[in-house]
């Protein structure tokens, strides 16, 4: 496992002050608004590889960084 | 500035390719574009200019101004809590009626079509009864409906009483969990709350609403009486009470759609008696008060009356009694007799050719401002459009003869003159077609609409004709009524006309995505890439497939699960949609519902059913690659192809170019075509035409990605056929794989050629041609010389892209001064500049088709 994704290594805290919702790198599931997906891991053409995250609120990882993703910027 | 073609060595001569309009080499090719609209009143320039498009893109609005409405669903909601106790399609009539006599009515400057969904131009409507899960999603960010309080109430109400809420509990967690995280399967409808109809018009233009409230009428008093008369049969009458609500309930929508059209007229006689200034316009709106005072209450005279009412029965059918996507109709043949009353015989409503293109301009414009207040999903699928709007033109008529009109003319060059997005055209090609509008067909695609995409004529009324054997009621369409149909959305053919039209996308619809589906099988049915979690059934590990047969059989289960799944997910729909979301207006003007007593919901004369594949190709060409070097030439081990794909082939360079350069589909290669046609029809129509749905007949499938490429892909790990985890997968239904169609147009035409359509519901080609060849003074006789090769090759569908990448580029640095540049993405055109930026560099990738000595020979161009 590369250190990227290590970092992106989700885990569940619930009632965390760092939650996916928050993140610039998390964006809502689908269908189900209390999911959401990780869209931090990019290629170089500019894909991202998405990760379903299942508990959007209580979940977080060490490359949270608070802000949203301009649509432009995602897939 | 823009360049020619290079002139080609043709037949013993060299071929030049001069501009068919000399004045284009002045033009920068960077914005060729921007010169190309041309609407043909001051009145259209200017409604496009204050047009405010809904435009989606990675799930977000890309007009940050675009706001969740509160009035849908707070009138509707409020209907419901006072009608407890009554039968539920009364309900629904109700909820209808209350949100028509309180919504708020907008008249626009320069507007003459008249009627929104909205409170305000610039917000969408909500459908909480459907799926509280998208009300949720839209509190939960900036397009929250206000006030939130109220919304929140809203939610709580419908969180027992909604689609959703009927229908989940027939699946377990594990299942809703599969579906909803769209990887392998599509979100159920009763999830996602999407559909799609073909509206009945014609009853409505035809017959006027009052006519219908007065044949419900007669059926109610016949039902009375038979209810009341002596003897008694319980067999026989206990039936007529479902039947006796269902005309009551129609009788209230129709009366309150007529209400709401006066609600309208009286606005514009206010308006043009207490505040317009202009005396030209002051009669306008005094006509436009006249006609909605008069339709859809009885039967249009002439074209604008016909207009009108088609957009108020659209607003109903689509956005206000439920949400459905499209704008499903065979528009010239509907428009016919009311633009030729207008235009040709001036008997009513008199109006030139050019009074019709604006009609249809203003059409257009309308269409561009409609949004949709429809759930994440749906706003990530159709990136760069508002939503799916589709109609159709062309074909053949009931008797055989060609279906062209001059208001076909009209609808085309309408759309070439003012340059939307949306409504997107499907053209019916038939050899009989005429030259004249196959001419504008050609002029709207070499501008670089992306539309009309074309449909194969004799497949599609083929299909209708197949489907009918199997109406529940023995009343499908005849071998004339099977001439007559439309797009139900971007690509499956569905009837229109006055009944037997599909009014539910539980009908046909729902997708399975076949990359995701591959990616599992090699993993025993468990996805590492996106969920970590057991999403299919245990079919083996990469290890266990020994044999080339072992990896189908074990596709052939994992996509049995999935679309066993997928169906009945819509069927269960289907099953609450008929209990709780009965459409009374949409019955009121569908001849066999009326007839019937019957919910449209319920009713199903001409069965429709499909699913959509998506993401094929890279699953074919992913089988093609490891037969290839896995279980013929052994160049590589399973184990060695799991280590590299868990690696997203980080490490294994040289034999991820293997994998990239094995055979690939498009290329006319017959190792690559005989396993990719095997695919198609073995596993995914076989497998399909298994299962039967509500309306008793084999499904088909549908082959069409939308923007679901992009989305899809995302969720897909690294494949076989050398493609990394998170990048897009094809474009189409059965389009070549980006950039891997390397042999030229005619190669692709043969690839495709090999999948037997008839085994398909549809299948959606990606092709993008050569700019300077299509504008070009030989660009329609190459063009028509493509598109009857096609024909004759009996091939499904095709459309195009005819964009330059430098025009693309340029866009992509100065988004603000391209607005106007299009792309066709998948089934929909897309406004390039709307898009996300690797959603454009998908579309800049695509193989840019050029036409070699050898493609012109095969297509028989004389130049």
């Amino acid at each position: 496992m590369s250190k990227e994704e290590k970092s992106l290594r989700q885990r569940r805290e619930p009632g965390t002050s760092r939650p996916c919702i928050k993140c610039k790198y998390g964006v809502e599931n689908s269908t189900d608004p209390s999911k959401g997906a990780c869209i931090a891991m990019k290629s170089a053409d500019g894909a991202i590889w998405k990760k379903l995250i299942k508990d959007y609120y209580n979940t977080t990882c060490d490359r949270f960084e608070e802000g949203e993703t301009h649509f432009r910027d995602r897939v | 500035m823009a360049t020619e073609a290079k002139p080609l060595e043709y037949k013993g001569k060299v071929i030049e390719f001069p501009f068919e309009n000399p004045d284009e080499s002045n033009l920068p090719l960077e914005s060729l574009h921007e010169n190309l609209a041309k609407p043909s009143t001051g009145r259209t320039k200017r409604l496009k200019a204050r047009c405010r498009w809904k435009h989606t893109s990675a799930g977000e609005f890309v007009d940050d101004s675009v706001r969740a409405g509160i009035e849908r669903m707070r009138y509707i909601t409020e209907s419901y809590r006072e009608s407890e106790g009554r039968p539920e399609v009364i309900r629904r009539a109700l909820g209808l009626a209350n949100i028509l006599e309180k919504n708020t009515v907008i008249l626009q400057e320069d507007e003459f079509i008249l009627g929104f969904n909205a409170e305000r131009p610039n917000y969408v409507p909500m459908y909480p009864e459907l799926s509280p899960y998208t009300v949720l999603d839209y509190m939960q960010g900036k397009y929250a409906p206000q006030p939130a309080s109220e919304a929140q109430e809203i939610v709580q109400y419908w969180s027992k009483h909604s689609l959703l809420t009927h229908a989940a509990p027939y699946f377990t967690q594990d299942e809703m969990d599969r579906m909803n995280q769209v990887s392998t399967m599509s979100a159920p409808p009763f999830a996602s709350g999407f559909s799609s109809m073909i509206p009945p018009y014609e009853t409505v233009l035809e017959d006027g609403l009052l006519k219908r409230i007065q044949l419900a009428e007669e059926h109610l008093r016949e039902a009375k009486e038979k209810m009341a008369a002596p003897y008694w049969n319980a067999g026989e009458r206990l039936e007529l009470i479902a039947k006796i609500d269902v005309w009551q309930a129609m009788i209230i929508a129709d009366k309150a759609v007529i209400s709401w059209a006066r609600r309208h007229a009286r606005l514009c006689k206010i308006v043009a008696e207490n505040f317009e200034s202009n005396p030209k316009r002051q009669e306008e709106l005094l006509e436009m008060a006249e006609i909605s005072h008069r339709i859809p209450a009885e039967p249009c005279k002439g074209l604008k009356d016909a207009m009108q009412a088609k957009w108020y029965a659209f607003l109903i059918c689509h956005a206000i009694e439920r949400y459905a996507s499209g704008y499903a109709q065979k528009e010239d043949k509907l428009l016919w007799p009311y633009y030729k009353a207008s235009v040709i015989d001036k008997t009513s409503q008199p109006m030139t050719h050019g009074d019709a293109v604006e009609l249809f301009e203003i059409e257009r414009l309308k269409v561009s401002e409609h949004g949709a207040g429809k759930g994440r999903l749906y706003r990530e699928t159709f990136p760069g459009a508002n939503d799916l709007f589709i109609l159709a033109v062309g074909g053949l008529n009931r008797d055989g003869s060609d279906g062209c009109n001059d208001c076909t003319d009209a609808i085309l060059e309408a759309a070439r003159n003012i340059r939307t997005t949306e409504p997107s055209i499907v053209f019916r090609w038939s050899p009989k077609g005429r030259l004249k509008t196959k001419r504008l067909v050609f002029e709207c695609i070499r501008d670089g609409l992306g539309f009309p995409s074309i449909k194969h004529d004799a497949i599609g009324t083929a299909q209708m004709i197949y489907f009918s054997q199997f109406s529940k009621n023995g009343n499908g369409a005849t071998l004339e009524e099977a001439h007559d149909w439309c797009n139900v959305l971007c690509m499956s053919p569905g009837l229109v006309g006055r009944r037997k039209t599909q009014k539910t996308r539980s009908e046909g619809g729902n997708s399975v995505f076949m990359a995701k589906i591959f990616e599992v099988t090699l993993n025993n049915g468990f996805d590492w890439s996106y969920s970590d979690m057991q999403i299919g059934p245990e079919t083996g590990d990469i290890e266990d497939l020994k044999t080339f047969e072992d990896l189908w059989e074990a596709y052939r289960k994992q996509y049995q699960y999935c679309v066993n799944m997928v169906s009945s997910a819509k069927d269960v729909s289907r099953y609450f949609e008929i209990r709780y979301l009965q459409m009374p207006f949409v019955s009121s003007i569908d001849d066999g519902c009326m007839e019937l007593g019957m919910d449209a919901n319920e009713l199903s004369e001409q069965p429709n059913p499909w699913i959509n594949p998506i993401t094929t190709v890279v699953a074919a060409n992913s089988m093609v690659a490891m037969k290839k070097l896995i279980y013929d030439d052994k160049k590589y081990t399973l184990t060695q192809l799991k280590n590299a794909l868990f690696n997203n082939w980080e490490g294994y360079e040289e034999m991820r170019k293997d994998f990239l350069n094995a055979p690939k589909f498009g290329n006319d290669d017959e190792y690559a075509d005989q396993i990719v046609k095997r695919f198609y029809e073995d596993i995914i129509s076989d497998e399909l035409r298994k299962i039967y749905n509500y309306s008793g007949a084999p499904q088909l499938p549908s082959g069409q990605a939308v923007g679901m490429s992009i989305e899809a892909g995302s969720r897909v790990g690294p494949t076989p056929d050398g493609r990394f985890g998170g990048q897009a997968c094809d474009d189409g239904g059965i389009s070549p794989h980006l950039g891997t169609d390397k042999k030229g147009p005619t190669a692709v035409l043969r690839s495709v050629s090999q999948v037997n359509a008839a085994t398909q519901k549809a299948n959606l080609l990606n092709q993008r041609l050569s700019q300077p060849i299509m504008r070009s003074k030989h660009g329609f006789k190459i063009w028509l010389a493509y598109m009857n090769t096609w024909h004759d090759l009996n091939i499904d569908h095709v459309q195009f892209n005819v964009v330059s990448t430098e025009e693309m580029r340029a866009a992509q640095k100065e988004p603000e001064k391209h607005q106007d540049l299009i792309v066709r993405v998948a089934g929909y055109s897309a406004r390039f500049v709307d898009l996300t930026t690797y959603g454009q560099e998908t579309i800049i990738r695509r193989s840019e088709q050029d036409y070699s000595a050898e493609d012109l020979e095969y297509l028989g161009v004389e130049l």
